[in-house]
């Protein structure tokens, strides 16, 4: 890597020096980030010291380059981590160029070689993204390709090894994707189109398990339809995996199914939109047995909403890709101004629904025999078939439920006010300790559920000419988990330069009273042009980062902050 | 890897003349019609143009959207700027961008950027981030985040921009 890298940055230097004549020269651009945390004991949050770091100071910094003159582009990215910070996980430890690329784009060919992220569809067979402050990168290292034969028809391929912290997955990956949009081709005219599309990944990896023989090539497929009209959009697409048995699944010998379905309708105010997903088995991962974040090769959009604020986003939701079914609705409708419910400047509503459950599962274990005669010492998950499950029929668990209702209004020429009403139904074994269905039916045990109620008033209040006060109010309810949750947030702006912020969330429903304490915080941050400092000291609350399918506890945490990115 | 600091030195001395973005690049984004946009066209016929990158669940960004939406027309009738909204909301939420807007009442030409290839080329951090072009679409300006007034600064630059005057980076 050292030396390819090397090669390649000689090779961007001679160029530049090549072209030294030339009035173009290209333009090099970038981005730096760097955060950094001073950690102080607190024996309130974390009595048995577990989650406070040795290092007592952590830091993390990223820098971007990026290259490019005409047709051509080229980038580096480096990251360090000193070490990984509390939360992140524990591969990123380290330092080094984890990224880098040259692409050349003339007329219909688009060619990439090195690092690349590229995303067939909705994601169902092929996504790698970049995530960085949840620890996300499962970029491919290798070659792209893209090529539209005519107008409206993209053909891309790729092949390549995904990243894996500061080292590789041991799965190769090999994509095809064609994507065929109709309008343009067939010179349609109006508002009107059709666009159809099919992938193809599989990925290999060696196999030598001593009791199973695995599958060495495991392949997905996928086709997808979206038709948009001025008004509608429906958007379907379905996927199919052949059996790969993996550690996600207790190596299961089952064929994996995805469907995601997104629909919408807007016209004149009036926001809807329908989504429905189910996914039978269908993790893909480049590699059988990996840490819970890395080296995902596909992606399964969760059809529920990301909540922002504080408190709700507690309970936040992650696709189940070992098996889960849902659907999501929400309306808006912006009743006008000068009506009964817009008054003066106008209403935003919104009211949203999401929910998932399990699927129907019958199982189907695999009997061990004893090695003497042929009786049945056991039967297990591992090596079976799995299990069999009716395509529309709803398993006995409830894992995720989401019912809000927002209100949003413009009170006057110095005040704007957003309520928000929230109600979730949390299968907190499930989604935050990672229990599968057959944990439960195997002992006959239930998953613990959470049943949470939430509200949030934001007020923001335009003192003068870029003097504005910004104050959030949240509440959340629940006599489960940590229980009942208080929030201020008072943030004081000066624009276009300033912030001042503090916010007190105060736990004080809490079952053990010990631990009904004030996370107090307070934060300034100021801009300059493109670069942004913000300092801060606080008392951080555990919190959930959730992502690719697994949910993260990100432990409390007391201490300086300080954080600076710049774009140049 | 000890290479890489003296060669990243004399990589940055060699273009020291030519730092920072000055065009869009030829990235492909689509439109909610499901129509390609190679990024590079991307221009207001000499007028100013507002690019500005978010998504549904970025709520600095709805609010610097919806505070630009409050002067849009007087801005559009005084120097012609118009602005486009390039969403990065991935799968997870792309479907519902257009309803999203419609609910906002926003009247900008909305983008999708659903992998964040743009958003990547263009190294933006974090959102909300803010592009000023010029009428020839160059890059003359770039503002990351959003605290309440910031619009007052960007139709400053922009009223600047119209009359051809140039603006500090």
């Amino acid at each position: 890597m050292k030396k390819i890298f090397t090669g390649f940055n000689l090779l961007v230097c001679s160029f530049l020096l090549a072209q030294n004549n030339s009035s173009d020269l290209g333009t090099i651009s970038g981005n730096f980030q760097s955060d950094f945390q001073y950690y102080i004991r607190d024996t309130l949050i974390d009595p048995s010291g577990e989650a406070d770091p040795d290092e007592r100071m952590l830091g993390t910094g990223f820098l971007n380059l990026t290259y490019s003159r005409g047709n051509f582009i080229a980038g580096i990215r480096y990251e360090n981590y000193q070490n990984q910070r509390v939360g992140l996980p524990a591969g990123y430890n380290s330092e080094g160029i984890t990224y880098r690329y040259a692409r050349f784009i003339k007329d219909r060919f688009d060619v990439t070689v090195g690092n690349f992220y590229e995303q067939f569809g909705s994601g169902l067979t092929l996504r790698t993204y970049e995530e960085r402050g949840l620890g996300i990168d499962n970029n491919l290292d290798g070659i792209r390709m893209a090529y539209q034969p005519a107008d409206g028809v993209t053909l891309k391929a790729v092949i390549g090894r995904q990243r894996n912290y500061f080292d590789k997955g041991a799965g190769l990956v090999r994509g095809f994707d064609a994507e065929w949009s109709l309008k343009p081709t067939l010179g349609w005219t109006g508002n009107t189109n059709l666009i159809i599309g099919g992938s193809f990944v599989s990925k290999f990896e060696a196999a030598n398990d001593p009791e199973l023989n695995l599958p060495e090539n495991v392949g997905t497929g996928a086709i997808r339809v979206n038709l948009i009209t001025g008004d509608f959009n429906i958007f379907g697409e379905y996927a199919y995996k052949s059996t790969d048995p993996n550690s996600f699944n207790d190596y299961i010998f089952k064929p994996g199914e995805g469907i995601y379905i997104a629909t919408s309708y807007a016209n004149n105010g009036l926001g809807v939109s329908l989504g429905f997903k189910r996914y039978d088995n269908f993790f893909f991962k480049s590699q059988r047995e990996s840490d819970l974040q890395q080296l995902f090769i596909n992606y399964l959009p969760s059809l529920t909403t990301l909540h922002t604020y504080t408190l709700p986003a507690l309970y936040s939701f992650n696709t189940q890709g070992n098996g889960e079914m849902g659907f999501q609705g929400e309306v808006s409708y912006n009743f006008k101004r000068n009506t009964l419910f817009g008054g003066k400047y106008g209403t935003l509503v919104t009211v949203s629904y999401a929910n998932s459950y399990s699927l129907d599962k019958d199982y189907k274990l695999r009997p061990r025999y004893s090695r003497a005669d042929t009786t049945i010492i056991d039967s297990v998950l591992r090596g079976s078939q799995g299990y069999s499950s009716s395509f529309l029929g709803r398993g006995p668990y409830t894992y995720f439920q989401d019912l809000h209702i927002e209100f949003k209004k413009k009170l006057s020429k110095k005040w704007k006010a957003t309520a928000t009403y929230y109600n979730f139904v949390y299968n907190n074994s499930t989604l935050i300790k990672g229990a599968s269905d057959y944990d439960y039916e195997s002992v006959g045990s239930e998953p613990d559920i959470f049943f949470v109620n939430a509200g949030v008033l934001e007020l923001l209040y335009k003192i003068k000419s870029r003097h504005a006060l910004r104050t959030e109010i949240q509440g959340l309810f629940t006599e489960q988990d940590r229980g009942n949750w208080a929030l201020l947030l008072m943030e004081y702006s000066i624009a276009p330069s300033w912030f001042f912020a503090i916010q007190d969330a105060y736990n004080y429903g809490n079952p053990d009273e010990d631990l009904q304490i004030h996370y107090i915080s307070a934060n300034v941050g100021y801009s300059f042009g493109t670069t942004r400092f913000q300092m801060g000291y606080g008392r951080q609350q555990q919190g959930v980062f959730c992502v690719g399918g697994i949910c993260r506890i990100v432990p409390a945490s007391n201490g300086f902050t300080f954080g600076v990115t710049t774009n140049f | 890897m000890k290479l890489y600091i003296p060669l990243t030195l004399a990589f940055l001395f060699a273009t020291s003349l030519a730092i920072a973005q000055d065009k869009m690049p030829a990235i492909k984004i689509k439109d909610l019609n499901g129509n390609q946009v190679d990024a590079s066209t991307l221009s207001n016929n000499g007028k100013p143009l507002v690019i500005s990158f978010w998504a549904t669940w970025c709520k600095p960004c709805v609010r610097e959207l919806n505070a630009i939406k409050d002067q849009y027309i007087d801005w559009e009738e005084e120097t012609g700027v118009k602005v486009i909204a390039i969403s990065i909301d991935d799968s997870r939420n792309s479907a519902k961008v257009k309803p999203f807007i419609t609910g906002q009442g926003w009247e900008y030409r909305v983008l999708l950027d659903e992998n964040s290839e743009l958003r990547r080329a263009l190294n933006v951090n974090n959102i909300p981030h803010t592009f000023l072009l010029d009428g020839k679409g160059n890059i003359v300006w770039q503002h990351n985040g959003y605290i309440p007034g910031d619009e007052d600064h960007l139709y400053e630059l922009v009223t600047q921009v119209a009359t051809g005057k140039k603006i500090e980076k």
